[in-house]
């Protein structure tokens, strides 16, 4: 979970308190410390880490597990065995998650390039991608059951709107003056597509990728809680019995992959996209 | 003749509220263009200027009149043909020698031929040393370099320039106009440049014709007939100021006639 604080913990940038009362005065080592942004995490992850010690300590056990507790958690969810149960749900994800890709970035590129595809299917999309999902629950545990369908199609449903919007977005933003300067250079219709719509449109299509994949996670784990499988099953469980260490570090590891999950997307960007990289290191 | 503009209109339809607006941009122009030579079209903006360069092109269809290429109706963009836009409009995510090769793709030459000759036309430009770097890491004068870089390199028998130097500062202007005459006399292609700017009309052309706005037309057909390669001496004579009157005067000209011209066309 090396660089979740860009992606989902916002309290680094927010409370940047410590570290700038430790530039005071001097311009020293200590004010080179603190520019440095791990100096800065360190700070604000330990102050927190502190603040949640004191409030575990003072609600007790029952409330909140301690954070040695929690880290004998790691310990004790591996040995009884959760990891794989965690890891066969990550299948049902990446299944998930793929078919969202198939389907989503094409139908987005449709709906960004063709008008006549963004009045028929525009509406339906941009209608369900406000729906609660959570709420037709139900609705799909009639129509797939409760088995492996049910939770591919939760996961699918859970980031395919988020990866078609952002797609259909990125192919609505394309220049039309590289389009036209393709057209000029005597590139066909078809090729104009894989020079200038996909590679234009990338930096959205990821977006959507990222933004997608998070919400994969949330739909994996809601879709297991409701059917009472896999790592939502596991949850409910500790959660019941009151195994708090074991359910904190539990959580903590599924965080943990859907960070590491979306970090291993912006390297892909990165090596996609190695013009925005050179460009960012100009200034 | 080379090129000939025949009797062209173009007329653009404008949605307005329930009302469709017509506007007359270009309205029976005719022009003949000989082969190897550079011609200037001059004209205040929202003359029609660029619209007649991308009738030549082939990007937009004349609503009446045709446009002819050695004798050949133009209905499509080709590569004999090629254009330098006023923005270098280069594809950030392909490196300037693979911006410069735009245009050899589907010529069926290989990667390394096509490669070759990129090189060759940056080096030209006097930018192949640039020819791994993204085009925003280059100055606005280096990008409309590669932009003329990558529209030589498909070897057009006609250059059409649309304000090239446009969006440049005047120093870079100056210094690409010289090197544009000094590649212009190296292959001497026909070239079509659209400009605002009369200096640069009078510096680099052959013939500087002088549009009136809305509906545009042709109101001068002037002869430039100073010695090449012109240089620094040509911006400094005094017949250079004489051409830069008359024309001023002509598009003055124009801007008083606008009404009867505008009355005239509906």
């Amino acid at each position: 979970m090396t660089d979740l604080s860009d992606m989902t913990n916002p309290v680094p940038a927010v409370t940047p308190g410590p570290p700038a009362a430790a530039t005071a005065p001097e311009r020293s080592l200590l004010s080179v410390a603190a520019d440095n942004k791990w100096v800065q995490r360190l700070v604000v992850w330990g102050a927190l880490l502190v603040v949640y010690e004191i409030a575990a300590v003072a609600a007790g056990p029952f409330y909140l597990p301690t954070i040695e507790k929690i880290l004998g958690g790691f310990v004790d969810i591996a040995q009884q065995g959760r990891i794989p149960t965690l890891l066969s749900s990550l299948e049902h994800l990446a299944a998930g998650f793929g078919l969202a890709v198939v389907v989503g970035v094409p139908v987005g590129l449709a709906m960004g390039r063709s008008p006549v595809v963004d009045a028929v299917v525009g509406m339906y999309v941009r209608g369900l991608f406000v729906t609660s999902l959570a709420a037709v629950l139900p609705l799909l545990i009639m129509l797939f059951d409760v088995g492996f369908r049910f939770r591919l199609v939760v996961v699918f449903l859970f980031s395919v709107f988020f990866i078609i919007v952002n797609t259909a977005a990125g192919a609505r933003a394309v220049p039309e003056q590289l389009i036209t300067t393709a057209r000029s250079f005597g590139v066909s219709p078809l090729r104009r597509f894989t020079t200038v719509v996909l590679p234009s449109s990338l930096p959205y299509v990821i977006v959507g990728l990222r933004l997608g994949i998070a919400n994969a996670f949330t739909g994996m784990v809601l879709a297991e809680l409701w059917v009472s499988t896999g790592t939502g099953a596991v949850l409910k469980g500790l959660g019941q019995n009151r195994q708090l260490p074991e359910f904190f570090a539990f959580v903590l590891l599924i965080t943990a992959l859907a960070a590491l999950a979306t970090f291993g997307l912006r390297v892909a960007e990165r090596r996609l996209m190695p013009w925005a990289e050179e460009v960012r290191n100009v200034d | 003749m080379f090129l000939e503009i025949d009797r062209v209109t173009k007329i653009f339809r404008l949605q307005r509220r329930r009302a469709v607006q017509e506007l007359r941009a270009l309205s029976e122009i005719s022009v003949s263009v000989q082969e190897g030579s550079f011609v200037a079209i001059c004209g205040p903006s929202g003359c029609g200027k660029s619209t007649l360069l991308r009738l030549i092109h082939g990007l937009q269809r004349p609503d009446g009149g045709e446009v002819r290429v050695a004798g050949k109706r133009v209905s499509e963009p080709t590569l004999d043909r090629a254009m330098v836009f006023q923005h270098h409009n280069l594809m950030p995510w392909r490196t300037v020698v693979r911006n410069v090769e735009l245009g050899l793709e589907r010529s069926g030459l290989s990667r390394n031929a096509r490669e070759a000759k990129a090189l060759e036309w940056l080096a030209k430009v006097g930018l192949e040393e640039f020819a791994g770097y993204y085009p925003a890491q280059l100055s606005g004068g280096m990008q409309q370099r590669v932009g003329l870089a990558r529209a030589l390199t498909v070897d057009p028998e006609m250059l059409l320039m649309d304000e090239p130097f446009g969006a440049l500062d005047a120093q870079t202007r100056v210094v690409l106009q010289g090197e544009l005459e000094r590649i212009w006399e190296a292959d001497s292609k026909t070239v079509v440049f659209i400009t605002h700017d009369i200096e640069e009309a009078i510096f680099l052309a052959d013939r500087v014709i002088v549009m009136s706005a809305r509906p545009g037309r042709i109101i001068a057909d002037i002869p430039v007939g100073a010695a090449r390669p012109r240089g620094d001496a040509w911006r400094a004579a005094p017949e250079f100021a004489a051409l830069k009157g008359q024309i001023w005067a002509l598009l003055q000209g124009t801007a008083e006639m606008r009404e009867p011209t505008q009355g005239a066309a509906a």
